[in-house]
């Protein structure tokens, strides 16, 4: 591809977000050359453009970009592994729902309507309270585990007209295992609703996890993540709004690139 | 020696009022090697009797055997009766992975199938190839690559790459031009003298019929109403419906001057949409297939 190629492709924007993301999730706060979590109480609430400090220090003076890069790390983290764990449990299930008939197929499908008759943040708020403990794995088991049926009912509807397929019929008729059937007649077919579906479902988690940490029910307390930013930076919206603002922003950029990434996807596999 | 048995098979579809028996107390017998036509207007069940054998639907009664043993649906079956019978379907295009070649298709089939390794299981890619008249050179496209002869030629491959006993083809000349119908026909033909090959034949070309068939089934509106032997049935058929869809075939013109037809034509109430409706499918398919009024005979 030539350069004047990759400058006009409309996934350029997107791909730097992209390699700016891999990189800060790599590096971390070691980019703003700041300990996150140093506290410094003579450079408390510094403005953006400050000597030493790019986007300001909060109210114990700590780095807002060292912060924010932390943030990134936790906010995409949890948000990728939460999506993954949501995406191969609902497609699992939708898969084996749209193929067993009978008891197990009933279950599955009953189970999915109970999962999501319940508001999914409502049950992530409840099951964290619950387990009483915060920290990245509860956060996005939780995440995963209570909004995998979006996936569920997607895949089983998709898979159940493919079933029905006269080629997905020939390969089974061959009896080929199960497992094979799925990954490589079933779940390829699946791959361009899938991938708008995971894109979307991605930018969803991002919002979820903000929400769940600005509320002080995700991360541990102290960490730095976007959410737990904003939750902070409330009560200094008018003397310091940069303590707000920059977690705010870095999620729209977020968020707008996952949702113009899956618009891309959407529209190249349809 | 016996290798399939229909017995008393009934196919319904639906639930509770809006439940429809398509196929009712369908009965026969095919031996190894043998060839069954199955005939009949469109939507009169022959492509649900063949399902049912298929395992791709479940009777609603009757059972069905194959050496003796009783076969279940298709996800109950064992490996062994699943290998022994196979089908082409109608329409090639759709019963062909898009997203795999030529290749990958019958490789996964042997694969499937085991007992070869990777480098026989390319020699015998090759074989497959050869034995339904594809080049080589087609292995590595896409099923949309393909015309649809070759999709079918292929389709074929892959049942074969299964060594089964029976193969099934569920009208698979009806989606093909007709130069390429009479060679996937020539080609059936062949290879199920060549492999000793037991068919169920499900063809609306009586031409093809009368050139593979061992025996022939007609089926109208759900019911076999006449079977036996190929020149029994098309040279002395029986039932005035057999008697019209080969007057249909020999000579459509005079088929459509019979004052059978005439007569059903005119009566209404004598006659059931759906056998109309076959037989003009078959005047019109073999009179564009036939024009001078050569048929059957």
């Amino acid at each position: 591809m030539s350069l004047a190629k990759i400058i006009r492709s409309p996934l350029l924007p997107l791909g730097m977000v992209g390699v700016v993301c891999a990189l800060t999730m790599v590096l971390g706060d070691a980019l703003s050359g700041h300990d996150h979590r140093a506290i410094d109480l003579t450079a408390r609430l510094l403005p953006p453009l400050s000597p030493d400090h790019l986007l300001g220090t909060d109210e114990l003076g700590r780095d807002q970009l060292a912060r924010l890069l932390t943030g990134l790390r936790w906010s995409v983290g949890a948000a990728f592994c939460a999506t993954v764990i949501a995406f191969c449990i609902g497609s699992a299930f939708g898969i084996l729902a749209a193929h067993k008939g009978g008891i197990l197929g009933s279950a599955l499908r009953l189970l999915t309507t109970f999962t999501q008759s319940f508001p999914s943040f409502v049950m992530a708020v409840t099951v964290i309270a619950i387990l009483g403990d915060s920290g990245f794995v509860a956060l996005t088991l939780t995440l995963g585990l209570v909004t995998w049926p979006v996936f569920s009912r997607v895949v089983y509807a998709e898979a159940r007209s493919l079933f029905q397929r006269e080629y997905v019929q020939a390969a089974e008729m061959t009896g080929m295992s199960k497992m094979r059937l799925y990954l490589h007649h079933v779940l390829p077919a699946l791959i361009p609703t899938l991938s708008v579906l995971v894109v979307f479902h991605f930018a969803e988690m991002i919002v979820a996890e903000g929400a769940l940490s600005f509320l002080g029910i995700g991360a541990p307390l102290g960490a730095a993540t976007w959410g737990a930013m904003l939750s902070e930076g409330r009560g200094y919206m008018l003397e310091a709004p940069w303590l707000t603002l920059a977690p705010a922003f870095a999620m729209v950029i977020i968020i707008v690139s996952a949702h113009r990434l899956g618009q891309y996807l959407r529209n190249i596999t349809r | 020696m016996t290798l399939l048995q229909i017995k008393d098979v009934s196919v319904a579809y639906g639930d509770g009022p809006s439940r429809k028996t398509v196929l009712a107390d369908a009965s026969l017998t095919l031996a190894a090697g043998q060839v069954a036509a199955i005939v009949g207007e469109s939507g009169s069940g022959k492509s649900s009797l063949v399902r049912a054998v298929a395992g791709l639907v479940d009777p609603s009664a009757g059972e069905i055997l194959l050496n003796g043993q009783k076969l279940l649906p298709l996800r109950k079956r064992s490996k062994a009766t699943l290998h022994a019978i196979q089908m082409v379907f109608q329409d090639p295009g759709a019963s062909l992975n898009p997203r795999h070649t030529a290749r990958q298709i019958l490789d996964e089939a042997l694969l499937v199938k085991g007992g070869r390794t990777a480098s026989q299981r390319q020699d015998r890619i090759k074989e497959l190839l050869a034995l339904v008249h594809l080049d080589d050179r087609l292995a590595e496209l896409r099923p949309a690559a393909l015309s649809g002869g070759q999709k079918q030629r292929l389709a074929i491959a892959r049942a074969l790459a299964m060594e089964p006993q029976l193969l099934i083809a569920d009208e698979a000349l009806s989606a093909l031009d007709f130069a390429n119908q009479d060679k996937i026909s020539a080609l059936l033909q062949s290879l199920t003298k060549e492999l000793g090959l037991a068919m169920l034949f499900v063809s609306h070309d009586m031409r093809s019929v009368r050139r593979m068939a061992d025996q022939v089934c007609v089926i109208q509106t759900g019911q076999i109403v006449e079977q036996g032997p190929v020149a029994e049935v098309l040279y002395h058929p029986r039932t005035a419906y057999t008697q019209l869809l080969l007057a249909a075939a020999l000579n459509p013109t005079a088929a459509l001057a019979d004052p059978r037809l005439s007569t059903l034509l005119e009566d209404g109430a004598a006659i059931d949409d759906g056998v109309l409706a076959g037989v003009m499918d078959i005047i019109r398919g073999d009179a564009r297939m036939a024009p001078s009024g050569e048929g059957v005979a």
